[in-house]
């Protein structure tokens, strides 16, 4: 202990000497500098105000007119912290507004745009989620590569984003990564990623993801309708840019028509990254100021004016090459316009547009809008861990017995189960429901029992891949399926390894909560019938059955499940709903298939669905929500390697999201809205939970607990026994061990704190209370 | 500046294989080892020779994400020359060829000369795909073949070149109707035709106007 500390006191001192002699010697030949010490040192030279580094040498000193420049940027930075001091006042004021389009001081821009974007509110509402997100990403996200080979090739002229795996590029690569899972219909698109190092050269991490969310469904932004698939909001903004130069500018558009220089060519990164790269960095800021404060028409506003500011040199130029080369190249790097002057222009030309109300761009259509929740993984494109050799068919069909034996033995001593559990065996669940039945919202858990009987098929643990949630509404009195209804709801699915024997030590470990709204109708009438939704009515009593279950099971691969999906889908449509022994023996068949190990089927997405669906026997929609819940607890059926936890939450229309969910169509408006109620989402939840405005279940499957709640329900414990030599024996369980760490905050403090929280609990031993 | 003959050019591929560096390398001579991400379409141009006539290569570079095929697709037509472009250290990159090919031979003409890369060519110790594979497969789908290195500027010039030439065969041939735009030519502004057929559409009353 003595020596150890003389030691440090040496080290000390050692160093302090080593300072004074650097300092004795002073500049004289041999003293030691680290080149970044060195005022030669090359890239204080070259690189510019924002952080872009130049090829040649910056002047050293700066001319009056920007040294006038800058002592005005630090008398408003003065005016801008007083401004924030007292935000609520200012918040929509003009002062804030006009001292916006003066150019938002770069020290200040960070805590301005956060403000602008409301990012304290959602960091608060959706705690955790990031991390969450990042970590549902790494294990699959299926954009990892295209966002690696983006990461490396973004604004690395640019000193936070120059090195390879450097602070920023890994941060640009997390955050790009987590939106992917996070928001699933986009996942990642190219020119994302300069709106995201944008982001991040004024804020840290977390900030940027949730100011990438914001800018992405915020209607106000709506970059979502820019980014998805058919770039549907680029075609409407297009349109609309056509019709503002003919109204506007018609000897430009004449010209530019006859030389073949059609908007498509150069809108686009206009619009997808708010004139990022298209104009000098400086005016990008400003005009990105103006897109935080005013929302997309600064698009329509910016576009217009950069080519009437340009209008001269584009129409004396003659070809489209040059043309093209004109605004491809000539305006980002010569501008050749005072920005103070640029903004004014602008101004100007928001007028011009307002008068003959071209300033907003007609109404956008329903594709511009997420219509899937956020949060959940549905396609997942790798298996992530290890796909072992299925046992042979012998010790496979020994291991089921003695499971069942001990679930069997389990089962009977939970008493309150015994007799619903026979009888869900037996019979389907459209004509079992009846008031005690909770109704909940569609889980991979609730999947299972429906198709088959547990006892004689093998369960195998949990794993969901491809999945989202969806709440289908049992009604309590009249036993049948309510129609899916839009409903705010969360969920997320997360795959791990399970991890073997001390399962009943873990509560509900990886339990991740999703604040995100979803509107099923638009989904199913979509999708149709798809595995994206999984809709079902839910027993509580199915639980016992069911989760017994799976704790058994033969190991399979993921992409081998899909293909039992995809086949049991097909196979469901022609079987009788109600037929719990059919459905049986298609799970069997299916399982077989899927150990075969077969070549990865693509994800299904309800067009390429093999045959045709056939006549509903009752109303349409809860046929389709079942059946795919049948198929997909298919889907379930082969993994064993995986534990799955799957968080589904629901809230009622007055809690408040900062998704920008839903249809609202005074997105231009300055004020933050809360999302727009919609009406049917209301009426659904009142027959959910007439109480209370909130509900959460939470249900891990990782073969030890689950834990359901249900809104306005009971308390439902099951005893499950727990077969730990089929856990313990995959491979992959030591390997992810880590894994269960993942977020356990997210869903279990808010559900404990629940007063309508049901909790199930399935464990190795009957020793619950 | 006045030509005989303007191609369309597009130069399609899987993400990150080198086609926005190899149209810089034959546009501006210059590699750049971390070129921005092409998003849509870009633009370049140059001016080659070929016959002693002065040839004028429109090149439209294209994002090579799945999401922006359906924008890029509306570039196939009206080109006269495709470069399709595969990365020889990806494996996967090769592999997605015959959907690139797919996509280009159901949206262009059916005339359009495919010029097939094997880019990155300096990277030798990291190839995954064998010179004789790009060559298999060119031969098996009718493909001008050749490796580059948009790095080193190795075959740069020549691809794009032996593109061109191809092209313009085919027009010797009378295989193009060069009066037909869709086709991904059209006659210089200044140039007065030794094919038989008569331009109608490149009168060249006003001089210098590099009219399209």
């Amino acid at each position: 202990m003595g020596d150890s500390e003389n030691g440090w006191v040496d080290k000390n001192e050692e160093e302090r000497l080593g300072i004074l002699a650097k300092y004795d010697k002073g500049r004289e030949e041999g003293a030691q500098i680290d080149p970044w010490e060195d005022p030669a040192f090359e890239i204080y030279h070259v690189t510019d105000h924002y952080g872009f580094i130049h090829d040649t040498r910056l002047p050293e000193k700066i001319g009056g007119l920007e040294l006038k420049r800058r002592e005005l940027e630090i008398h408003r930075t003065d005016k801008w912290v007083k401004m924030f001091r007292a935000w609520p006042k200012y918040k929509n004021s003009d002062k804030f507004i006009n001292r916006t389009y003066k150019g938002i001081p770069n020290k200040i821009r960070g805590w301005a745009w956060m403000h602008m974007l409301d990012l304290e509110k959602i960091k608060e509402e959706q705690q955790g989620k990031y991390d969450e997100m990042y970590k549902l990403a790494r294990l699959h996200s299926p954009d990892i590569r295209q966002i690696d080979l983006d990461v490396n090739r973004t604004y690395r002229d640019n000193i936070m984003f120059r090195e390879r795996y450097g602070v920023k590029q890994r941060s640009l690569f997390n955050i790009l990564a987590a939106y992917s899972v996070y928001n699933s219909e986009v996942g990642y698109c190219q020119g994302m990623s300069q709106v995201a190092a944008l982001l991040l050269m004024y804020m840290d991490e977390e900030d940027a993801f949730w100011g990438l969310a914001q800018l992405m469904t915020d209607p106000k932004y709506g970059m979502h309708g820019f980014f998805v698939a058919g770039f549907p909001k680029l075609v409407r903004f297009q349109a609309h840019h056509d019709k503002v130069l003919q109204v506007l500018l018609p000897k430009l558009k004449k010209h530019l028509d006859k030389h073949g220089v059609d908007s498509g060519l150069y809108t686009l990164k206009w619009f997808f990254q708010c004139f990022l790269d298209r104009v000098p960095f400086e005016l990008a800021l400003r005009l990105w100021d103006i897109f935080l404060l005013d929302g997309d028409k600064v698009l329509i506003c910016g576009a217009y004016t950069i080519l009437k500011i340009h209008l001269k040199p584009l129409v004396s130029r003659k070809s489209m090459d040059d043309v093209l080369g004109y605004l491809q190249s000539d305006i980002p790097n010569n501008f050749a316009m005072d920005l103070d002057k640029a903004i004014e222009i602008y101004r100007g030309c928001l007028d011009d547009l307002k008068r003959k109300k071209l300033d907003i761009a007609g109404d956008p259509s329903e594709d511009e809008f997420p219509k899937k929740p956020f949060g959940m993984i549905e396609n997942i494109p790798k298996p992530v861990p290890v796909r072992r050799e299925a046992p042979d068919e012998k010790m496979n069909k020994e291991i089921v017995a003695k499971r069942q034996q001990r679930a069997q033995l389990a089962a009977d001593e939970t008493d309150e189960f015994d007799n619903d559990e026979d009888e869900l065996e037996e019979t389907s669940m459209m004509d079992k429901a009846s008031a005690s039945r909770i109704s909940l919202a569609a889980t991979s858990v609730a999947s299972s029992s429906i198709a088959d009987s547990p006892r004689n098929v093998q369960r195998p643990l949990s794993s969901i891949s491809n999945i989202s949630y969806a709440s289908a509404v049992q009604d309590s009195t009249g036993g049948t399926l309510e129609r899916p209804t839009p409903s705010k709801m969360n969920g997320v699915n997360h795959i791990k390894n399970k991890s073997s024997v001390d399962n009943q030590a873990r509560l509900t470990p990886t339990s991740e909560s999703f604040d995100e709204p979803h509107e099923l109708t638009r989904t199913l009438s979509k999708e149709g019938v798809s595995m994206n939704v999984n809709a079902t009515s839910y027993s509580s009593q199915s639980n016992s059955s069911h989760a017994s279950h799976w704790s058994s099971g033969t190991p399979t691969s993921i992409p081998a499940m899909r293909e039992s999906f995809f086949r049991s889908n097909e196979k469901l449509h022609s079987s009788n709903m109600n037929d719990g022994g059919r459905g049986d023996s298609n799970v069997s068949d299916k399982r077989h298939t899927s150990s075969l190990g077969r070549k990865p089927v693509k994800p299904i997405r309800s067009s390429k669905s093999p045959s045709p669906p056939p006549p509903p026997p009752r109303s349409l929609q809860p046929i389709n929500s079942t059946s795919t819940f049948i198929s997909h607890e298919q889907t379930v059926t082969s993994t064993a390697n995986y534990t799955s936890t799957s968080v589904f939450e629901y809230k009622s229309t007055e809690m408040t999201d900062h998704s920008a969910y839903g249809r609202s169509h005074d997105s231009m408006g300055r004020q933050r809205k809360e999302p727009p109620p919609v009406s049917p989402r209301k009426s659904v939840m009142s027959s959910i939970s007439p109480q209370s405005s909130t509900g959460r279940s939470y249900i891990s499957m990782d073969g030890s607990v689950s834990s359901v709640n249900i809104p306005g329900g009971e308390a439902v414990r099951i005893h499950v026994p727990y077969n730990s030599e089929i856990s313990s024996a995959s491979p992959a369980v030591q390997s992810s061990a880590g894994s269960s760490s993942v977020s356990p905050r997210n869903g279990l403090d808010i559900s404990k704190n629940d007063p309508n929280r049901i909790k199930i609990d399935v464990s190795t031993n009957s020793k619950l209370p | 500046m006045s030509y005989a003959y303007l191609f369309k050019y597009i130069i399609i591929g899987d993400t990150g294989v080198g086609k926005s560096c190899l149209l810089l390398q034959f546009t501006d001579k210059r590699f750049q080892p971390v070129h921005d991400l092409t998003i849509g379409v870009e633009f370049g141009a140059r001016m080659i020779t070929i016959d002693g006539k002065q040839i004028k290569l429109q090149i439209w570079d294209t994002a090579g994400q799945e999401a922006f095929r359906s924008i890029t697709r509306s570039y196939y037509r009206g080109a006269a020359g495709a470069l399709l472009v595969y990365d020889i250290t990806r494996r996967d990159t090769f592999n997605h060829l015959t959907t690139w090919l797919e996509d280009a031979r159901q949206h262009s003409n059916s005339n359009m000369v495919i010029m097939l890369i094997g880019n990155k060519s300096d990277l030798e110790s990291r190839r995954e795909v064998k010179k004789e594979e790009g060559e298999v497969f060119a031969r098996e789908h009718g493909l001008i073949f050749m490796e580059t290195s948009a790095k080193t500027a190795a075959n740069v010039e020549e691809a794009f070149i032996n593109t061109a030439k191809e092209i313009y065969e085919k027009i010797q041939e009378g295989v193009f109707d060069i009066n037909n735009e869709a086709n991904g030519i059209k006659i210089g502004p200044q140039h007065s035709p030794t094919s038989p057929s008569s331009p109608s559409g490149g009168p060249g009353s006003s001089p210098g106007s590099g009219c399209c």
